[in-house]
């Protein structure tokens, strides 16, 4: 499998009257058709590091390193020549559905909208597409669906017309940022599993942005753990979820039900004045002298990084 | 003593205009002692916050009764009717709507103080006081909501509704706004409150996990009535 995405030394700030580290130093790259969920708790980075491969942060973002898509990079694209990249070739699928979506427009015609703005359908046609995409996504009978509006669904229904609407045009790569938060359990299985379901169809790699552990381990093929701005664990899903190396990591998943709800102590530092040394380190129980004066770097540990002095 | 809901009936109208009532809660009783933990799951709109609205006081039901160390609430006199406000709180599952978003978290502390009439020379000292056992200092005082974690916050309505010394918590999904790890700093919280203090706790939770956890009995509401209780 071949490189579809890489990131290097990603680093988002925001100015205001602080500066906000959001994310610092982040690379990963993701292979066609493989699914990385980027895992960790609100406020880590995570959604940062997703808007900003799909470049849709806010003008105060100081966005530094690089972001290559298909050997193009990202960070210097224009943004005439990046609308043609978002939609087409990066589906994106925002948490929130309700409010992704129009209250005032029928499902339909926001399903349709990527083949009539994209591709320049005439709306019959961009219709019957948008059938398509709903039936392919299990709705039984599109027509019906396709004339409601989003306020007569269920979050779940929602959640499934933005995700039709975001890969109806067949791209490539698929961004998907909490699409399960705020939904019943049973509706968590069952979006987690038809995006998964999707991806492996189409071949697509999906970058799967959640807080949820037990998702990530249902259907990534890699994990990436997030803390305070930094990736502090990456490898396989199976093994970084089950036996973590980094204390945080293993901290996060004691805290699950599985884990017992063991708590990490403290709370996640500022994202204003980080700590120095490892951004963990306040709150970790193996923690040394020198994880207070140096700041660790990702480290090959078998079959994974890790970002930890220990 | 205990907290008692007897046969309880709460019906909606679904619009305006519509004449008959859609059943909520279908003569359902439950009760809750102080020191024990029950478990109420069921799916979204399956009516476990309707029914712990009602043992708070905070919604009346069309028909059955809430009894308090024995009397029925709708029957009380006013001092006695304070008392029972008192010692039964909720907690919500949103903690920042739980707090006045344009108050720092020192003023919405004062409001309890007042009303609770402890003199404005006590009052620095029973805050700090009430933040030590949810794990919190005098930092946080002077922030809004919004500067604070949803944890923070939600341990901030916790140290609010001690200060009141309850002897009931109906604890609406405390946590389900939460990350994983600070889930289990509320959960432990909880916990450790109970075995300090005692107070009785109604769990409303969607997750089995959680109140399999929490709960010392469990019932599970379906159709506007217990479908399961164990």
């Amino acid at each position: 499998m071949s490189a579809l995405l890489e990131v290097d030394g990603l680093s988002v700030t925001f100015r205001g009257e602080q500066t906000v580290h959001a994310v610092s130093d982040v690379s990963l790259s993701l292979a066609e058709g493989e699914i990385l969920a980027l895992v960790g708790e609100s406020g880590c980075g995570k959604s940062v590091i997703a808007h900003a491969v799909a470049r849709l942060l806010p003008p105060s973002a100081v966005v530094s390193g690089s972001i290559r898509f298909q050997g193009r990079d990202l960070l210097s694209l224009p943004e005439r020549e990046m609308v043609g990249v978002r939609g087409n070739r990066i589906g994106i699928i925002l948490q929130n559905p309700s409010l992704a979506l129009n209250p005032l427009h029928t499902v339909g015609r926001q399903v349709a909208e990527p083949l009539r703005v994209h591709r320049g359908e005439e709306k019959g046609r961009a219709l019957q597409g948008a059938a398509r995409a709903l039936s392919g996504l299990g709705f039984a009978d599109p027509e019906r669906t396709m004339a409601l509006y989003p306020s007569m669904c269920s979050g779940g229904m929602n959640q499934r017309f933005v995700t039709a609407a975001s890969t109806i045009l067949d791209p490539p790569f698929l961004i998907a940022d909490e699409p399960t938060k705020g939904l019943d359990r049973e509706r968590v299985g069952e979006i987690a599993e038809g995006l998964e379901r999707l991806a492996r169809e189409r071949g697509a790699a999906l970058l799967l942005i959640t807080h949820d552990l037990r998702v990530a381990g249902s259907v990534a093929d890699r994990v990436a753990v997030c803390y305070a701005g930094e990736i502090v664990e990456a490898g396989p899903a199976g093994s970084v979820l089950s036996a973590p190396r980094h204390p945080y990591a293993r901290g996060l998943i004691g805290s699950t039900p599985e884990g017992g709800f063991v708590p990490i102590p403290g709370s996640s530092p500022s994202p204003i004045s980080p700590p120095p040394g490892c951004r963990f380190h306040p709150r970790c129980p193996h923690r040394t002298e020198r994880c207070a004066l140096e700041h660790p770097v990702p480290v090959r540990v078998g079959d994974r990084d890790v970002r930890c002095l220990l | 003593m205990t907290l008692k809901a007897e046969e309880i009936t709460v019906a909606y109208r679904p619009g305006l205009l519509s004449r008959s009532a859609r059943p909520v809660l279908e003569g359902l009783s439950i009760t809750l002692e102080k020191g024990e933990t029950v478990g109420l799951m069921g799916a979204s709109g399956s009516g476990k916050s309707t029914l712990g609205r009602v043992l708070a006081g905070l919604e009346r039901p069309q028909a059955g009764a809430v009894t308090y160390r024995g009397n029925e609430i709708r029957e009380m006199g006013r001092e006695e009717y304070a008392v029972f406000r008192q010692h039964v709180q909720v907690m919500f599952q949103d903690p920042t709507g739980a707090l006045n978003p344009k108050k720092t978290i020192e003023r919405s502390f004062e409001d309890v103080l007042r009303l609770l009439r402890v003199p404005p020379a006590r009052r620095g000292e029973t805050v700090r006081d009430a933040l030590s056992p949810v794990g919190l200092d005098e930092e946080v005082l002077p922030r809004l909501p919004s500067q604070l974690s949803g944890g923070q916050n939600q341990r901030i309505a916790l140290a609010r509704i001690l200060l009141l010394d309850p002897e009931y918590i109906v604890l609406d999904e405390p946590t389900s706004a939460l990350d994983v790890s600070v889930q289990a700093q509320v959960l432990h919280l909880l916990k450790d409150l109970q075995e300090e203090r005692g107070p009785g706790y109604l769990f409303i939770s969607h997750d089995p996990d959680v109140v399999g956890f929490m709960a010392d009995r469990r019932g599970v509401l379906r159709g506007g009535k217990f479908c399961e209780e164990e």
